[in-house]
């Protein structure tokens, strides 16, 4: 079973997959054959980008919205889908400060669990600070960045700025 | 040490890396100062789709390996004691190389490569993955790919004039442009 992104890319039973891109690669992820073909889990945080661009016959999915990064690791441990696509939520993570933040490790490593016997891909649209974090144990990352070239650098400020004497301050007190 | 490669995706000491990237990316890499101030290994087969894309890196560091053949590239691994070890894969080098064979060879090149990842950063960079580097790639701590996305095509001035500009059969008819 393996969800098919390039021709030389696939999402595999077996590997932790994360994957960086615009949302519509998800959906058409998602609208893949396997997806109805074996039990699949979608988590997601607070809001979803991808769910609400199905179309009104969509894949056969089990979807669950997890509000803490908590009920996500529950979620996780309970799962034993063939395929988990997991929805990075930054709402979820950026609140963890300090020591709460081993927390975003223990979900890597849950994922990474999981891949033993399931096909597990997590997913955000950007590479938050806690999405990267994510990444370390995972088998393959795939990013799909735009080839836009960069507009036109702006004139700094700091070359505008000028002393008192070149203001006309200078001396007059 | 570190090497940064994309945001999130750094490589360290320890870990073996696959890249399947566009050339401009390896070539960023090569350009850390990172690469000219450790000792670095670079080993590649015939043209190199990299190095001519930077400028030379002037360092007693730095230095370049030919392997012309797969038993050479893997004497380059052996023999390397360097920091950070790039090897710019190319798919000429498995050549030839069917079934058992090539998964016998492939697989003792990916050994040779984990012994080298145990103590410095080792990096095996492809512009596009083929049969032989997927069963490396199998293996390795972690396989980075980056995908550029293609810019949408802007339309013309003169293609958005004439698109702004379209009316319908029925405008046209009313205008008297037409006739029925």
């Amino acid at each position: 079973m393996a969800l098919v992104l390039e021709p030389s890319i696939a999402v595999e039973a077996g590997r932790f997959t994360a994957l960086v891109s615009p949302p519509e690669l998800l959906v058409g992820l998602l609208l893949e054959p396997e997806v109805d073909r074996f039990a699949s889990l979608y988590l997601y945080g607070v809001s979803s980008q991808v769910l609400g661009r199905l179309p009104r016959r969509a894949p056969r999915l089990l979807v669950r919205s997890c509000m803490t990064v908590y009920q996500l690791l529950t979620s996780l441990r309970e799962a034993d889908e063939s395929i988990v696509i997991v929805e990075y939520d930054d709402g979820v993570f950026s609140a963890l400060e300090g020591e709460d933040r081993d927390v975003i490790f223990a979900v890597g490593r849950q994922l990474r669990e999981l891949a033993r016997d399931a096909a597990v891909l997590l997913w955000a649209p950007r590479a938050e600070r806690g999405f990267r974090a994510l990444l370390g144990p995972a088998d393959q990352v795939v990013w799909y960045y735009d080839e836009r070239p960069a507009g036109p650098a702006r004139r700094r400020r700091r070359d505008m700025q000028a002393t008192f004497e070149e203001g006309g301050w200078g001396g007059s007190s | 040490m570190r090497l940064w490669c994309w945001p999130g995706a750094t490589f360290e000491p320890g870990r073996l890396a696959v890249l399947v990237a566009p050339p401009e990316r390896m070539a960023a890499l090569l350009e850390l100062p990172e690469i000219a101030n450790f000792h670095t290994r670079y080993l590649y087969h015939g043209l190199s789709e990299v190095l001519f894309r930077v400028p030379p890196i002037r360092s007693e560091h730095f230095e370049t390996v030919e392997a012309a053949t797969l038993d050479e590239l893997m004497a380059g691994i052996r023999s390397s004691f360097h920091t950070v070890l790039m090897v710019e894969w190319n798919g000429a080098l498995a050549a030839g190389l069917e079934g058992e064979e090539r998964a016998r060879r492939m697989g003792r090149l990916r050994a040779a490569l984990k012994r080298r990842a145990e103590s410095s950063i080792v990096i095996v960079y492809a512009p596009a993955m083929d049969a032989a580097l997927r069963l490396v790639a199998d293996g390795s701590d972690q396989a980075v790919w980056l995908v550029p996305t293609p810019a949408e095509p802007r339309p013309s001035v003169r293609v958005a004039a004439r698109a702004t500009a379209q009316r319908t059969l029925a405008e046209l008819l009313a205008t008297g442009c037409m006739e029925r």
